[in-house]
């Protein structure tokens, strides 16, 4: 018998004949119901009250600005809110922003922050720091590179890469929910309403969008148009690390010298894979944009075929066998021409893909560029904003 | 009657205040938890109070509680975040228990035909109990927590990278234990 196999069988064998004591059971009910009582008086009680709603209607092209602005006059008009609404605000209101700070929780309920610089001349945000200090993690991202502190290993591992899609302004979300304004189809549902803020006295607009993927609701300060907070109650196939931002400041001054790379006393310096020669494929003579629909097309290939060595030396940094483990790939669909985007570092590149289920989905890659010792290749380094479910015609 | 309820279903009771449900939600995963905490921290009584802390701490938040996996998960992740929090707070080597303090895998075994296995395993177990404290605890999550190896670099705060290869050196250090007990045992 494999090592593998007898350690697990030992550990089963050993937990079925342990279980808690009667005292310990009685206790443990008594003082969480207690516990659950309390937190139950003191949980929020927003009055939540639904104003627009398209439910599974496919709706034509219209522009987001509109519709949203004659749903919420329709049903807010003059009383509750003075003037109209539209996403389009919220997105010219964070492209004005320099700094943006947030405090988030995780999906285990830890504590987190991060913080966003925004390049003044791009729009970008090159600058990314995230502190995730129960788990003894910190990250820093800056444009020639980024650098993750383990305080368990007590190790810093650098890399020439920025890290990507570590906007906290979320741009990418509004820009998305416009985009579904326009075009939702039988699984999407977008509902703009209010809810009363008791403590702070002021109503918020809330955002619920609800696909089939995801289900989050973003909380909208009416006169600034910026997000207050975000709650995201499902997320799919996602790979983001927040499970709410419950605070967010802009335009503040972020902590001195937290993108430098400092390496504690002490500690190890390691690279990360992403700078490994050995991971990538190399693309020779072959552009960005021809490498990039290289690399994709070799990934996608991989991953179908259950090759997962070459796939994980495509796309080293992510937990793509969790991923794609009960949800199979099955069939590379098509592959669009890779794109620039604001705020990100390397061409976006949309990939359709079905799986074994028979959902269709488009799944953007982020792919860079790198030139190791003359050599050139490209590396899959993030995804684009979230998988969408492609409808059959 | 809340067995064939989801996870969401028992949550969402929750929510709308029904407190008997968290009596169900405890039955149904105290053993798991105290499994866990033991294979982790191997202290009977520690286990204890982590699977006291937990569901404490989830009685808290059941009322404001977004469920993005299944409610086991939740609570194995729980477990093993709190008793790693407990066990930086201590030296190493400081909770591990005796063998006598725990039961053992012998006594669930027909003692003629099984004594072998029984004795093996009862061996493996103890050699994961003297793993570093991080190789241990991924192979406790993963071969008993049932946990992604995602789910575990979340847990430890580390790199995927860095928890797959933590597994493969526990399972190799394992593996070396036992050859060398065999070999130190004929």
């Amino acid at each position: 018998m494999d090592i593998e196999r007898l350690a697990q069988q030992s550990l089963a064998e050993k937990a079925q004949s342990l279980t808690t004591g009667g005292k310990l059971d009685r206790r443990v009910i008594a003082q969480a119901s207690e516990a659950f009582e309390l937190a139950c008086q003191s949980a929020p009680r927003f009055g939540t009250r639904t104003c627009g709603r398209w439910p599974t209607v496919k709706l034509v092209r219209v522009a987001a600005v509109v519709l949203l602005a004659t749903v919420l006059g329709i049903f807010f008009g003059e009383r509750l809110l003075p003037r109209a609404y539209a996403v389009e605000q919220t997105l010219a209101a964070l492209e004005a922003l320099t700094t943006v700070h947030v405090v988030g929780t995780d999906w285990d309920g830890n504590r987190f922050e991060a913080w966003n610089r925004i390049d003044p001349a791009t729009g970008k945000t090159l600058w990314c720091c995230i502190d995730q200090r129960p788990h003894g993690y910190r990250i820093a991202s800056r444009p020639d590179g980024s650098c993750v502190w383990d305080k368990d290993g007590q190790v810093v591992r650098y890399s020439n890469q920025p890290i990507v899609s570590n906007d906290f302004r979320y741009t990418h979300v509004f820009t998305q929910i416009a985009e579904k304004m326009a075009e939702l189809n039988d699984h999407e549902r977008i509902s703009i309403h209010r809810e009363e803020d008791p403590l702070a006295r002021r109503t918020l607009i809330v955002i619920h969008v609800i696909t089939e993927l995801q289900d989050y609701r973003i909380y909208v300060d009416p006169s600034s148009k910026l997000p207050t907070c975000v709650y995201f109650d499902r997320a799919d196939n996602m790979q983001q690390i927040a499970r709410s931002i419950d605070e967010i400041n802009y335009d503040c001054v972020l902590p001195e010298g937290m993108f430098d790379f400092v390496v504690p006393e002490k500690w190890n310096r390691d690279w990360s894979a992403l700078d490994d020669p050995v991971n990538g494929l190399a693309i020779g003579e072959l552009t960005h944009e021809q490498g990039a629909i290289k690399t994709a097309q070799a990934y996608w290939q991989a991953v179908i075929q259950g090759n997962w060595d070459l796939a994980d030396c495509l796309r080293p940094v992510a937990d793509w066998k969790t991923d794609y483990h009960r949800d199979r790939p099955v069939e590379l669909v098509n592959i669009s021409p890779p794109r620039p985007e604001r705020g990100c570092t390397g061409l976006v590149t949309p990939c359709v893909v079905r799986f074994a289920d028979g959902k269709t989905q488009k799944i953007e890659l982020v792919i860079n560029y790198r030139n190791i010792a003359g050599q050139a290749s490209c590396i899959i380094v993030a995804t684009w904003g979230w998988p969408e479910i492609i409808e059959a015609d | 009657m809340s067995a064939n309820l989801t996870d969401r279903q028992l949550l969402r009771q929750l929510q709308r205040g029904q407190g008997q449900v968290l009596r169900d939600v405890y039955q149904a995963n105290k053993d798991c938890m105290l499994a866990l905490a033991i294979a982790l921290i191997r202290d009977y009584a520690t286990a204890e109070d982590v699977v006291h802390d937990v569901f404490m701490n989830f009685a808290r938040l059941a009322p404001t509680l977004r469920l993005r996996g299944s409610l086991k998960g939740y609570l194995m992740t729980a477990v093993a975040n709190r008793v790693r929090s407990l066990q930086r707070r201590r030296d190493a080597g400081e909770v591990m228990a005796e063998r006598a303090d725990l039961p053992s895998l012998g006594e669930r075994f027909d003692p003629l035909n099984q004594l072998v296995t029984a004795e093996l395993l009862e061996q493996v177990y103890w050699a994961i109990g003297e793993l570093a404290y991080e190789q241990r605890e991924v192979i406790v999550l993963r071969l008993q927590g049932d946990m992604s190896f995602r789910q575990i670099a979340q847990v430890q705060g580390v790199s995927l990278g860095t928890a797959l290869s933590r597994y493969r050196y526990g399972l190799s250090k394992l593996q070396q234990r036992l050859n060398s007990e065999a070999i130190h045992g004929h």
